[in-house]
């Protein structure tokens, strides 16, 4: 069985805490004591609804943001503790796709030169920085010989064929894929994903996979991790989470994503309130509190940790579901 | 089969670029909203689905758009030619609109009651007392309790969902029969989509409006219509019901998008992906505008456009679209030559 290629342990992002302006936000702690460990060669998936967390834990844990508190181990190499030089050797193994390529991609640069950037920065000379970018560009179906061209000439499936090449051609051992799909169309995503698969296996990756999109990392991970309000509140593999989803969250997600199978959704008024029963929630309780149909008052005063409920399929719950209660 | 509200027929709708080169967006759009019903529009982006609703609510900016030929019949009023007086009275009257990000439509610097309450008094001639009391009762209607205290709020002091249910209370103020609803989930988490969803559904049965909803995504969208039409380069390409079009798609395009959409019963398998991309209004191929991505294309794909027929009938032989679907009960509409082949 293969090794642990990345362990994230106890990890904490906060923002603000000094300053005048800032007070206001003090301690708010975006990501809140994280752990997980990925295997190598898995896709790993990161679900999670918007602010939850997802994307600063991401990058958080490439050090891009360093961290508040906690370690991050990559091959079992602590970064933490790791200068700015030794940082960088490491960070070429672990790269990241964000959603919006044009954001990632200078218009002003050709894609080659793009591409070479990172390159340079490593070290490489000319000749294999050309051999590189051609090859990487190759393995996600961009013509090496398109490499003059600049960004505004491609589509946006394309341009994100160019950011993965770009990624990859820093020779990645683990890709953090941060909602790679998201802004393209359908008909576009199932191509991306496609290459993202065949990559995989060509090159022995190993994906860290961050989406909104349950179906999608459904569909993609091995094992998945529910993140809400900065903690994993539910992990396991892909097969438990989905015939066994413990966490209330957990299952309100499933409940809401919509399928091309399954029934029409029922007429109905009243949301289920956004923020929740704000009375039901306590300074020291569990943050799903206010929004949760299981709440009872022990919820109110203990935050409850990750802890496994069987079979390695971790919750952070309470009075976590059972599969004959239904949701 | 309820009567034709909304009927658009052989709409071209085209642009004239800066360097005078034209492009057609709609080439010939046929689309039916029954009254009551749900009728879904699909597409990606660039295919028409919103410059559709926009003819619709007559919005469209000519110049640098022109509708080149084509009809938009609303009730008893052919919309094209429409003086803009009376566009005006219909939209936001007998037709709503809920687009998809309301922070763009919401005044921010207004109070959310004062906006509701201009409309109302814009469009139904109440008194602002009238006005006041009614916005309160539309907050209520869209699942805000406790109408009053939101009213004096501003847009921003609201929440994504919140604010998605006010400009949908503003688009029901006046009791329309006919809401277009563009996108209007695409921006929020999917526990709130479903939330705002099922808001729709309410209130189509308790005001008995119809909804023409725009989207690109095809599984909303199944839990949503009674009728969904799927465009492709400002074409529709299929129609039928919810029912047909997913259980028995007719279109190579219709088959591939729901092959293409990930989902966890497909686990280990890899996605029917659509090779190329949507082609750019002034560059749409000729014959059958999806030819150069469908994988059954033929000679005759190449050179014909296919014309839109009905394929509900006994042994899938085709007939003429009626020009009316309340007449003919189930259609399956679609364009493509080798249906049936």
């Amino acid at each position: 069985m293969a090794g642990p290629i990345l362990e994230v342990r106890n990890l904490v992002k906060q923002f603000g805490g000094s300053g005048l302006m800032s007070r206001a936000r003090a301690g708010l702690k975006a990501v809140d004591g994280v752990s997980f460990t990925v295997t190598a060669g898995d896709t790993f998936g990161l679900v999670g609804e918007s602010g939850c967390g997802k994307t600063t834990l991401a990058r958080a844990l490439l050090y891009l943001d360093p961290p508040t508190a906690g370690e991050v181990l990559f091959q079992g190499t602590a970064l933490g503790g790791l200068s700015r030089a030794g940082l960088r050797g490491f960070r070429r193994h672990m790269q990241i796709v964000f959603q919006d390529p044009n954001g990632a991609l200078d218009p002003k640069m050709s894609i080659r030169a793009s591409l070479a950037e990172g390159l340079a920065n490593l070290g490489v000379r000319r000749e294999e920085r050309r051999r590189r970018t051609a090859e990487a560009l190759e393995l996600v179906g961009i013509q090496p010989a398109h490499a003059e061209r600049y960004p505004h000439e491609f589509s946006g499936g394309q341009k994100q064929r160019i950011t993965i090449a770009r990624a990859l051609s820093m020779d990645p051992r683990l890709l953090v894929l941060d909602e790679p799909v998201s802004n393209l169309d359908v008909s576009i995503q199932a191509q991306i994903i496609n290459l993202l698969l065949d990559l995989k296996n060509r090159l022995a990756l190993t994906y860290l996979f961050i989406s909104h999109d349950l179906n999608l990392v459904a569909y993609l991970a091995d094992r998945i991790a529910v993140m809400f309000r900065g903690r994993i509140v539910e992990l396991g593999s892909t097969p438990q989470i989905l015939s066994e989803p413990l966490h209330p969250y957990t299952r309100r997600l499933f409940a809401s994503v919509p399928r091309l199978t399954g029934e029409r959704i029922v007429p109905r008024i009243e949301g289920d309130g956004e923020a929740g029963d704000s009375s039901r929630a306590g300074a020291g309780g569990c943050r799903y509190a206010a929004r949760c149909g299981r709440w009872d008052l022990a919820c109110q005063t203990n935050d409850p940790v990750l802890h496994d409920a069987g079979g390695g399929h971790l919750v952070a719950c309470l009075q976590p579901e059972k599969n004959d209660q239904g949701g | 089969m309820a009567e034709t509200l909304l009927s658009i027929k052989d709409l071209w709708v085209s642009f004239r670029g800066r360097d005078g080169s034209q492009s057609r967006a709609l080439r010939g759009i046929d689309l039916d909203v029954a009254r009551g019903e749900v009728h879904s529009l699909v597409g990606e982006s660039g295919s028409g689905k919103t410059l559709t609703a926009v003819c619709v609510l007559g919005l469209l900016p000519v110049p640098p758009a022109r509708i080149e030929a084509g009809s938009i019949r609303f009730q008893a009023t052919e919309l094209i030619g429409l003086p803009e007086a009376e566009r005006r009275k219909l939209r936001g009257r007998r037709i709503g609109m809920v687009f998809q990000e309301p922070s763009k439509y919401l005044n921010p610097a207004m109070r959310v009651g004062e906006q509701i309450v201009e409309a109302l008094v814009l469009h139904l001639g109440l008194t602002r007392n009238e006005a006041r009391l009614r916005a309160g009762e539309l907050l209520e209607l869209v699942g805000l309790p406790g109408g009053r205290r939101v009213l004096r709020r501003y847009p921003h002091e609201l929440s994504g969902g919140m604010r998605q249910r006010v400009m949908i209370a503003m688009a029901v103020s006046c009791d329309p029969v006919l809401l277009i609803a563009d996108e209007p989930t695409t921006a929020l988490d999917v526990t709130l989509q479903r939330q705002i969803l099922r808001l729709l559904l309410e209130l189509r049965e308790r005001l008995g409006m119809a909804i023409l909803f725009v989207s690109h995504d095809l599984a909303v969208v199944h839990g949503i219509s009674e009728r969904i039409s799927v465009i492709y380069c400002g074409k529709i390409v299929e129609s039928g019901s919810r029912e047909r079009v997913f259980a028995r798609p007719l279109h190579p395009y219709t088959q591939a998008l729901l092959a293409s959409i990930p989902q966890a019963s497909r686990r280990g398998t890899r996605l029917r992906a659509i090779p190329g991309t949507v082609p750019d209004a002034s560059h749409v191929p000729a014959g059958c505008a999806f030819h150069p991505r469908c994988p059954l294309a033929v000679e005759r794909c190449r050179e014909e456009v296919p014309r839109l027929l009905d394929y509900a009938g006994n042994g899938g032989t085709p007939r003429e679209a009626a020009a009316d679907r309340s007449e003919t009960g189930e259609t399956h509409l679609a364009a493509c030559h080798l249906v049936g082949t």
